[in-house]
């Protein structure tokens, strides 16, 4: 392995954060969380258009089907967001892991499985407000904190069966757990009042199915197919100051997801894909509505984009991905009239493999803009994606 | 296509290195972001409450006797003071006859004495303060009333003026008395060694002071005596006898009030202190996050004392309900600093006391409240108590209910 390469894999391991913590989004504040992608690095350089067929990804159990040799492979995303709403702006920034999968065929190849962990929905944010009231025939100016750390991660079991020529067909059994931890301070400007601190922690659990299909038309046809069920989410609080956990009777419904993609090797050294998953979270919008939040709406992704690779024989060296992604946001904002936020996103990445094939690093950038219409309230950001691969 | 492609070779490996370097400079976090509500605000909201408590009617009341006059770390000695026209009373421990040297008892013969007192309090505006010195018969004793202790402050009793420079507001004023003065503090037989001392205040207009007693831990008044013993070696001739005080006292020509039915009286001597209890909500013991909690005490009368002298409110918790003998939260405590004079409310911070009420092991919603410095102060505030309920106090509890994290 050449001085260059050594060099790539000890900055990508001294890259490992301490904390693993991040504002997913602004959008998510007013919901259970930002929901995750379940993508590798290099499918997010092609929009994750091509989150389908690659087996680094999480979205299908079916696209085990390529899978040549045991992996592990994990994503880091660092993430620079500009927030703007009617109160001010800010920059800000984390990190975190958002994608973490072990695959390996077995059976000589006729069957695949995958153990994995994503993001399935966020909830780190910080938010500040500067407000007064009346107290005590007095007004009293305060800063309130919220803080949220914690969300939900995606645990999978994937298992794909490949014995049907041109055909995976890819199963999947999804735990959907995770804890958010919760502080509210309130700091009165007048310090005969006391700070507000208030903490406590929510617990989630829910479950999920998936089915997955990918079928080779032709050689350079491949298309694939998902359906999956996330089943209801259920929460409880352990809130309680003097101790006891609360059964807070808030579960909330999970999406149906349904994925439909399509990969088109245009020419040997050009591929291209587009992908559609559309998932149903108005399931989760009673749940919302009673929680207090203004509600949840079905949410679709769009997204297509390509890689050009330089040498038919060598198409993992320093490909040029890029992609574009368009999405609705599945949890409104708003309190009289909701809105739903959508995204818009442009990616371009690379990556290599190293160590005879063993080692590999890629890595996307992806330029993200967020909105909601008639609001004030928008966050653009980068998003740069760094993901690690072993093949032992 | 093959120029842009071999354009990607050449750039892909320092993007890498940048990406990677780029991600790892990514690793703190900065999260805050000002925002809007309720648009972007989480559904559970902060919502602070404001509350008024009175005292259970008819609960609370005040005692008396808890410190008595000789029990004060401090004295008080006034000239027609409206608050309290007070004299002073110190008796000195017995000074013996002879002194020991070497051993040996031996006889003394005096040279020069010296009383000292240490002024604790005074108005610090009131210029030409002379302490008034007497010499007091036998026949005084503890049990000495004003009138009793005043006629004995006469021209033959008198030992010395000693000026309070205008500018010493605390510190030790000293008499020096030798060569013919000394006869004014010669102890006769009847004395049985012992000196009593009577202290009046002169000063051009009605004031007072307070000096500092044995209770106080410093600064207590002392005798001494500056003696030549019978002895031949003269480096051993030279001794000073020191008395302080066994008892210290103070007597006023008006007793200070005394506790009612229908008021809370703190103060006086022997002092009062004031009892509270509260009924106490469930939502406060169990659920609620107290963020500030006020005592206010409502005089029903101007209060009065000396001026330009800080007096302190202040207010406790009790370990027990026992009634009089409730024993007090002796580390946590809380006060309010009035001048006199002033028939203002007096508010008294008590949030940490009240914490110490909330829990299944709370302690039990009572305050007592007392004047600090207990029975060597000038005022004796009398409050409204919920016999008299335009001016009864209240308790101000400002309060949050548990968060409602669960809200998105």
């Amino acid at each position: 392995m050449s001085a260059r390469r050594w060099t790539l894999l000890a900055l990508g391991l001294l890259s490992f954060p301490g904390a693993l913590q991040a504002q997913a989004s602004i959008f998510g504040v007013r919901g259970p969380g930002f929901p995750g992608r379940p993508y590798s690095a290099a499918a997010i350089g092609s929009g994750g258009s091509t989150g389908m067929f690659d087996p680094e990804s999480q979205l299908s159990p079916a696209s085990l089907g390529p899978l040549q040799t045991g992996a592990a492979s994990f994503t880091l995303l660092g993430d620079f967001r500009s927030v703007d709403t009617p109160s001010g702006s800010a920059r800000v920034r984390d990190y975190r892991f958002p994608n973490v999968f072990i695959t390996a065929p077995i059976r000589r190849g006729q069957y695949a499985f995958g153990v994995g962990a994503t993001t399935y929905l966020n909830r780190d944010f910080t938010l500040a407000v500067r407000d007064s009231i009346v107290l005590r025939d007095s007004v009293r100016s305060y800063t309130d904190t919220t803080r949220s750390r914690g969300g939900l991660s995606d645990l999978q079991l994937a298992f794909a069966i490949r014995t049907i020529p041109q055909t995976t067909i890819g199963f999947a059994f999804h735990l959907i757990t995770g804890t958010d931890r919760l502080v509210a301070r309130r700091a009165f400007d007048d310090t005969l009042y006391t700070p507000v601190l208030q903490s406590a922690e929510l617990s989630t659990t829910g479950f999920g199915l998936a089915i997955g299909a990918t079928r080779d038309l032709s050689s350079k046809v491949t298309l694939s197919a998902l359906i999956r069920k996330d089943f209801t989410a259920s929460v409880h609080v352990d809130s309680a100051r003097y101790g006891g956990a609360t059964e807070l009777g808030s579960d909330y419904g999970l999406p149906w997801t349904f994925g439909a993609a399509g990969l088109f090797r245009v020419t040997p050294l050009l591929q291209v894909a587009t992908q559609a998953v559309y998932r149903t979270w108005s399931s989760a919008n009673q749940g919302m509505v009673s929680l207090g939040a203004p509600g949840a709406s079905n949410s679709l992704e769009l997204s297509a984009g390509g890689e050009l690779t330089s040498r038919v024989r060598r198409t993992t060296q320093f490909p040029l991905r890029i992609g574009v992604r368009y999405g609705t946001l599945p949890f409104l904002i708003g309190e009289d009239a909701t809105v739903q936020p959508h995204e818009f996103a442009l990616s371009v990445g690379t990556g290599a493999r190293f160590a005879r094939q063993k080692g590999g690093i890629d890595i996307s950038l992806e330029r993200v803009w967020r909105s909601a219409s008639g609001t004030d309230i928008s966050e653009r950001g980068w998003l740069l994606y760094t993901g690690f691969s072993i093949r032992p | 296509m093959t120029a842009f492609m071999a354009f990607v070779r050449r750039w892909s490996s320092p993007a890498l290195l940048a990406a990677v370097a780029v991600t790892t400079a990514a690793c703190s976090e900065k999260l805050l972001t000002p925002v809007n509500c309720p648009e972007l605000c989480p559904g559970g909201q902060i919502i602070v409450y404001d509350t008024v408590l009175n005292p259970i009617p008819g609960s609370d009341t005040s005692f008396a006797g808890y410190v008595t006059a000789n029990q004060a770390t401090g004295f008080l000695v006034s000239n027609n003071l409206p608050a309290a026209d007070a004299r002073g009373f110190v008796r000195f421990i017995r000074r013996s006859d002879s002194v020991f040297v070497q051993d040996t008892a031996r006889t003394y013969t005096i040279d020069s004495v010296a009383i000292s007192l240490t002024i604790d309090a005074r108005d610090s505006l009131q210029p030409g303060l002379a302490l008034l010195l007497y010499k007091l018969p036998p026949t005084v004793d503890s049990a000495a009333t004003f009138a009793e202790i005043n006629a004995a402050l006469t021209p033959d009793a008198f030992i010395d003026s000693v000026e309070v420079p205008d500018t010493l507001h605390t510190g030790a004023v000293k008499a020096l008395l030798s060569g013919e003065t000394l006869a004014r503090v010669a102890l006769t037989p009847a004395d049985s060694g012992v000196l009593r001392l009577g202290v009046a205040l002169a000063a051009p207009a009605a004031t007072g002071v307070r000096i500092l007693t044995i209770r106080a831990g410093t600064g207590a008044p002392t005798f001494q005596t500056y003696v030549h013993a019978a002895v031949t070696d003269t480096a051993l001739q030279e001794v000073t006898i020191t008395r302080v005080p066994n008892y210290n006292s103070y007597v006023t020509a008006v007793p200070f009030p005394v506790p009612t039915p229908t008021t809370l009286l703190v103060g006086g001597a022997p002092s009062a202190r004031a009892l509270m209890r509260f009924e106490w909500p469930s939502v406060l013991k169990d659920t609620a996050e107290i963020i500030r909690a006020t005592l206010e005490m409502v005089p029903v009368s101007e209060v009065t004392g000396l001026a330009n002298v800080s007096s302190t409110i202040v207010a406790q918790g009790v370990l027990v309900d026992l009634g009089a003998k409730s024993p007090l939260i002796s580390d946590v405590s809380s006060s309010h600093t009035f001048s006199v004079p002033t028939s203002a409310p007096m508010p008294i911070e008590v949030l940490r006391t009240v914490q110490l009420w909330q829990g299944q092991a709370g302690r039990p919603p009572v305050f007592f409240v007392w004047l600090s410095p207990e029975a060597s102060s000038f005022s004796a505030p009398v409050f409204g108590s919920t016999a008299t309920p335009a001016s009864q106090p209240r308790l101000r509890i400002t309060y949050v209910r548990p968060y409602q994290f669960a809200l998105p």
